[in-house]
């Protein structure tokens, strides 16, 4: 009787499925994550946020690509991210401001996973929070690995 | 490993932190004008406040059936019409129950305000003999026919009027329930289409403020039931070391009372007033005693009470509090009073967001790139 | 040392200064205890390996007591750089613990110290008995995680 309840699926759900962050998630586990997301476009060139500024946010590259550089400095790239990849998240860890700019390099859509809306799922979902955080930290632990060996890393997961 | 952030060049100035003096005008001058335009349409902002408090409370339970796989239509429209079929019930078991006791009810009223009226009149005669320039002054006498007046034509001034208002205000009263249902609904689909509508450079200050003012309203709310929650404990635990009868529920009523500030308090304090003055008629003392509990509470809400709940939520001045109830009571009467500290508090959120916003020349520059990216997008076609 | 002390209490102040200090505030000794009796603990003296570079192991070992030092082998395979310096109140071993990697770094203790080490299968023991724990954990982990990256990004930029 609970699937008369049930809210209809889509496609959607599926486009979520193959984002790194949310690989381990079950559908219903998706649909919730879907429930908070919010869905951002940018043209080439427009700055998504600057080296410096309080970040609240954690993106998703759903499509198209975006370049993280230094402030001012779009010539020289840390990173070219595309579809699938996610940046920000330092700011929801630490609290600091964002390390890096991120700027569109091609038409692309985001998806926005806000602080406060990830921090509410955090203390209400603890096995959802926890996949995403493993993936989160797995990511991290993939990135400062490169750091520390002078190696570029590949940032498409 | 040593304590870095990371950034190594600050971004183009934003504005000073906090609003600045133009800011806060500002604040202040929307909070008074919100009053009065609320003031007009009471009938639409109880009810709209009644829901507010109901979604906030529905919430939890119904995020609870979402986690669960209920769709969120289905899981609003639950948990609302469970909570209706438990208010039907309980007023139809509180109307059976109250009207059993009208009549009872009636002699009791009429008992307390002749023991009030009594009080009344030995502590003023114990003030004349004390000051004989209050005798001179016939204080007795002239508020005994004040009294008098008052209370002849209190049926058709005071109890005619409010029962009107009552019995006009219900319908509205009704329309509680139903917002708290469309708020649960769709406040996300409402919070999701306000951040669309904000262009790019604004949206995660957006989504900061939106979360804020959710914050402020919640903890606002959570704060006033904290509040009634100490003023009870601390009214129950001195009404009941001074022996009253129905020591918690007098407290527990003086509690909610005094969520409208100052009139709403000092209605608390008549209450128990004329219970003690009644039911100990021999002993005035009772009566003192249990003002000098009410303003010993009031002082702890003022000092202690106050500032941990409430104050913590709106993060008022307290100068900047009790400036403002006392223009909230003179733009918007008793209602300014209930309205004024969440109004403000909502408006200097709003205030403080939008002074960050429209004085960090950087977000500014960064929107109107964004601008020209998009007509230059919707022109290339063009000669 | 107790571990539950080290890590649920403010460190002494003339104790040194991490910013990559492993906490939860939210946590009491009764949730540091409940996350330590899956790990086991174990003494070092001075000059012993705890990582070895390229081994296969997943554990997280908690700093009890004693000074560490994180080191890289360049690819001569002969010279050595000293990335970190580690002591009390923080963790060594989080990339493999969390990507399965072989570990890319050498571990040696400086001075004799003691280390909590939590294997992975443990942790996940941990996530499926209380996910609320495991939680608070990888948060924390992940946080130590950004610290540290902020600041080898700041530090090769220079």
């Amino acid at each position: 009787m609970l699937d008369f309840f049930r809210s209809a699926s889509g496609g959607h759900l599926e486009q979520l499925r193959v984002l790194s962050l949310f690989a381990d998630l079950s559908r219903r586990e998706l649909q919730i994550v879907q429930g908070v997301l919010h869905a951002r476009d940018y043209l080439p060139g427009e700055v998504i946020f600057d080296e410096g500024e309080e970040g609240y946010a954690l993106y998703i590259v759903r499509t198209g690509r975006v370049l993280i550089c230094r402030q001012g400095r779009p010539d020289s790239p840390i990173a070219e991210l595309g579809a699938g990849s996610f940046f920000g998240e330092l700011a929801l860890l630490d609290s600091a401001p964002r390390a890096a700019q991120a700027r569109a390099l091609e038409p692309c859509t985001v998806a926005v996973f806000f602080g406060s809306d990830f921090i509410s799922l955090l203390e209400t979902e603890a096995k959802l929070s926890n996949k995403i955080l493993l993936q989160l930290s797995r990511h991290l632990g993939r990135r400062l690995r490169g750091a520390v060996l002078g190696q570029s890393t590949e940032q498409h997961l | 490993m040593s304590a870095v952030n990371g950034a190594s060049t600050p971004v183009a100035a934003n504005g000073a932190a906090g609003p600045g003096p133009i800011a806060w005008a500002a604040i202040f001058t929307a909070t008074c004008l919100l009053l009065l335009a609320l003031n007009h349409i009471l009938w639409l902002v109880v009810p709209a406040l009644m829901a507010l408090v109901l979604s906030y409370a529905l919430y939890p339970p119904m995020r609870r059936l979402m986690y669960a796989g209920v769709a969120r239509e289905s899981a609003a429209a639950l948990v609302t019409f469970v909570f209706l079929i438990v208010l039907v019930a309980a007023t139809l078991a509180l109307l059976s129950w109250a009207g059993a006791r009208a009549s009872d009810w009636q002699t009791g009223v009429e008992r307390y305000l002749r023991g009030g009226a009594l009080f009344l009149e030995q502590t003023l005669a114990v003030l004349e003999a004390r000051w004989s320039v209050l005798a001179r002054a016939h204080l007795s006498s002239s508020v005994t026919a004040w009294l008098n007046e008052f209370s002849s034509t209190f049926m058709e001034r005071q109890v005619q009027p409010l029962a009107v208002s009552i019995l006009s205000w219900l319908p509205a009263a009704l329309l509680g329930p139903f917002f708290a249902f469309f708020f649960l609904r769709d406040g996300r689909r409402f919070h999701g289409f306000i951040a669309r509508a904000v262009p790019n450079a604004y949206f995660e200050k957006t989504l900061d403020l939106l979360h804020d003012m959710h914050h402020t309203g919640r903890a606002y709310f959570t704060g006033l039931v904290k509040l009634a929650a100490l003023d009870t404990l601390a009214l129950g635990l001195g009404l009941w070391a001074l022996g009253l009868p129905g020591a918690w529920l007098l407290a527990l009523i003086a509690a909610i009372l005094a969520w409208v500030p100052f009139v709403g308090s000092i209605a608390g304090c008549l209450l128990v007033v004329l219970v003690a003055a009644t039911d100990f008629p021999k002993d005035p003392g009772m009566a003192y005693w249990a003002i000098a509990l009410f303003v010993a509470v009031r002082m702890l809400d003022d000092f202690v009470f106050l500032p941990a709940t409430v104050g913590k939520s709106l993060n008022l001045h307290p100068l900047v509090s009790v400036l403002m109830l006392f223009v909230g009571g003179a733009v918007a009467g008793v209602p300014g009073l209930a309205l004024v500290l969440p109004l403000l508090g909502v408006a200097t959120v709003v205030g403080t967001a939008l002074s960050e916003i429209l004085t960090d020349r950087r977000l500014l520059a960064r929107h109107a790139y964004a601008r020209r990216l998009r007509t230059e997008q919707a022109a290339a076609d063009l000669a | 040392m107790d571990p539950i002390a080290v890590f649920a209490e403010s460190p002494p102040p003339e104790a040194p200064v991490r910013i990559d200090r492993l906490v939860v505030p939210t946590w009491q000794h009764a949730e540091w205890g409940r996350v330590f009796r899956h790990g086991v603990r174990r003494s070092l003296s001075a000059h012993e390996v705890l990582i070895q570079s390229g081994a296969t192991d997943r554990s997280l070992h908690f700093v009890v007591d004693g000074n560490f030092e994180v080191g890289i082998t360049y690819v001569d395979g002969m010279s050595m750089s000293t990335v970190a310096q580690i002591n009390a109140g923080t963790v060594i071993g989080e990339q493999s613990f969390f990507d399965g990697h072989p570990r890319s770094a050498n571990v040696w203790a400086v001075s004799s110290g003691e280390i909590l080490t939590l294997p992975f299968a443990a942790f996940e023991t941990l996530a499926m008995e209380e996910p609320p724990l495991a939680r608070d954990l990888t948060f924390a982990l992940a946080r130590v995680l950004s610290l540290r990256l902020r600041n080898t990004t700041v530090r090769v930029r220079r």
